[in-house]
């Protein structure tokens, strides 16, 4: 199963994320801070991770980097989801091993687009 | 750090000393010290050198000093009235900064009262249009899952619309066949109802003869009774001779009284079988409605045929009919999912909103700051600040990005370099 995990504080991305990539096939596990998706990936093995950049607590870039210093995602992509669009903040994501960005709000044919280029 | 507080006051501390100097009785003490020491000094100076001519200088010098004494009594009685103005200013400045500072205080503590009621309300609104964003999309995905659930059962139904066809097609076929069949059928039995009609009429006709033949008999019978009683009387005629004959006769008489039977009994029977034929004759021929069987199915077929057609119509229409409602299922069901996609908005007001209170916590800050400053009658330097470029960096979002862009720049050229070097929304690295 094509399984993507979700990591977001807001609800209503959780939800909506959840809606669009469900109904496009795809698996969907949320997790609404990044301390919980790291506790939740050790068990999970998605193909696909999809981040915010603003959280309580630890940060998407920090979280990228956390879960790069597991070898079992090295080739794992993960994509920055954030109202964020400083090129700064890209290439702090990128050096952290951050696979794309997408600036919110996405449209739905687009962000399945690129899942399914990651994710085909 | 220059201390304005400290400053004043130092200033005023001095005032005071030299207030001291000020007063008219230590002046006009300290005067008539200075010109008795003068006035000694002149009348020793005359004793010492007994010169008429230095003892006028002497006298002039005195009277010169005393001027000039006079004038900066003068002066300092000027220079006073002027530090006094100058301390009551200063006094008032002083306490005008204290309400100031006292007020700046009281104002400080009401704004940041109301920064936290405008941040509790500002978290609310994010937890009610969050709260509303999750109910909204909960219906959205009912109705999405009504729509794509209707979508399936109409693929469904035109699967099963499309094999039905097929079959109910030769099924159709088979009934209009057997109906022909059955058509020809009672077409087939009503030529032999006919002929039987026909047949039974002419068993009726020739019953009818069989009573003219009974008739016969029944007369031949009785001629032949009447012979033989003849022959009887003729052979009673004939005495011995006749007798013979006369057994004849009665012989002959005898078969005709048993023919004249028999043919009763025939008559009997032919009347029988008579009504028995006309009976289940008519019987038969008013039963026979095969003529209106086969109008009738000939009616039904009729009928049917029609059905079949209005069928093979609705056959056609229902394929369009689901098309047609599967395209605006479809077409529901992309508005939803874009509906969806416009919820993110929610999360996007909702990091808005925090920004803006993080703001508003900055300049409730700077205003702490700038009591702070008066308070201690400090000098504004570089760390009171409100750095409108940092926060500008700190805005997350491009649109805000945008206004702060406008709102700072009022000249078009330098937005155009900002939509120039916009990142895209999208991007794979």
């Amino acid at each position: 199963m094509k399984t993507i995990h979700l990591v977001d504080d807001s609800a209503t991305m959780l939800m909506s994320m959840e809606m669009l990539l469900k109904r496009a096939g795809y698996d969907v596990i949320k997790s609404e801070n990044a301390e919980v998706a790291l506790t939740m990936l050790q068990t999970a093995t998605p193909k696909l991770i999809i981040t915010d950049l603003n959280m309580p607590g630890m940060n998407g870039i920090e979280l990228i980097k956390e879960i790069k210093k597991n070898s079992k995602f090295r080739f794992t992509p993960i994509l920055m989801l954030t109202t964020e669009s400083q090129q700064t903040k890209r290439e702090e994501a990128k050096r952290a091993g951050a696979t794309g960005w997408l600036v919110k709000p996405v449209e739905p044919d687009q962000l399945i687009a690129v899942v399914k280029q990651l994710v085909p | 750090m220059i201390n304005l507080r400290e400053t004043g006051l130092e200033v005023i501390a001095r005032l005071r000393r030299s207030q001291r100097l000020n007063n008219p009785t230590v002046q006009a003490v300290l005067l008539s010290v200075l010109g008795a020491v003068f006035a000694l000094s002149g009348v020793v100076a005359v004793n010492i050198f007994t010169s008429a001519q230095f003892s006028v200088g002497v006298a002039v010098v005195c009277s010169l000093v005393t001027s000039a004494f006079w004038i900066g009594k003068q002066l300092l009685t000027s220079e006073n009235s002027n530090n006094a103005e100058l301390e009551q200013a200063l006094a008032e400045a002083n306490d005008y900064l204290d309400m100031t500072s006292a007020q700046l205080h009281t104002t400080h503590k009401q704004v940041d009262e109301y920064a936290a009621i405008l941040g509790g309300q500002i978290d609310g609104i994010s937890n009610i249009t969050e709260e509303a964003s999750v109910d909204l999309m909960s219906a959205l995905y009912q109705i999405e899952e009504v729509i794509h659930n209707g979508i399936d059962n109409i693929e469904m139904s035109q699967r099963n619309t499309a094999s039905f066809k097929e079959e109910s097609a030769a099924e159709i076929e088979d009934a209009n066949q057997r109906l022909e069949e059955i058509t020809q059928l009672i077409h087939s039995q009503q030529e032999h109802d006919k002929a039987h009609t026909a047949a039974i009429q002419e068993v009726l006709g020739e019953i009818d003869k069989l009573k003219e033949l009974t008739e016969l008999v029944k007369n031949i019978a009785f001629q032949t009774n009447l012979l033989a009683l003849n022959a009887a009387i003729e052979a009673a005629r004939a005495g011995d001779y006749g007798r013979g004959f006369a057994v004849v006769a009665e012989q002959v008489r005898t078969l005709s009284s048993q023919s004249s039977e028999a043919a009763e009994k025939i008559e009997t029977g032919i009347r029988s079988a008579m009504e028995t034929a006309k009976v289940h004759g008519e019987k038969l021929l008013s039963t026979n409605q095969s003529q209106e069987t086969c109008e009738l199915l000939t009616s039904f077929s009729g009928s049917l045929a029609n059905m079949t057609d209005h069928y093979r119509r609705l056959e056609e229409f229902s394929p369009r009919m689901l098309s047609c409602f599967s395209g605006v299922a479809k077409d529901i069901a992309g508005k939803v999912s874009g509906a969806i996609g416009k919820i993110q908005f929610q999360d996007i007001i909702r990091q808005r909103a925090e920004n803006v209170k993080l703001e508003h916590e900055a300049l409730v800050s700077l205003f702490g700051q700038f009591s702070e400053y008066i308070d201690g009658r400090k000098a504004f330097d570089d760390s009171f600040n409100l750095s409108t470029a940092e926060m500008f960096e700190k805005y997350v979002m491009e649109d805000q990005r945008r206004i702060h862009f406008d709102l700072a720049n009022s000249d078009g050229e330098k937005r155009e370099v900002v939509e120039e070097t916009r990142e895209p929304k999208i991007e794979l690295f």
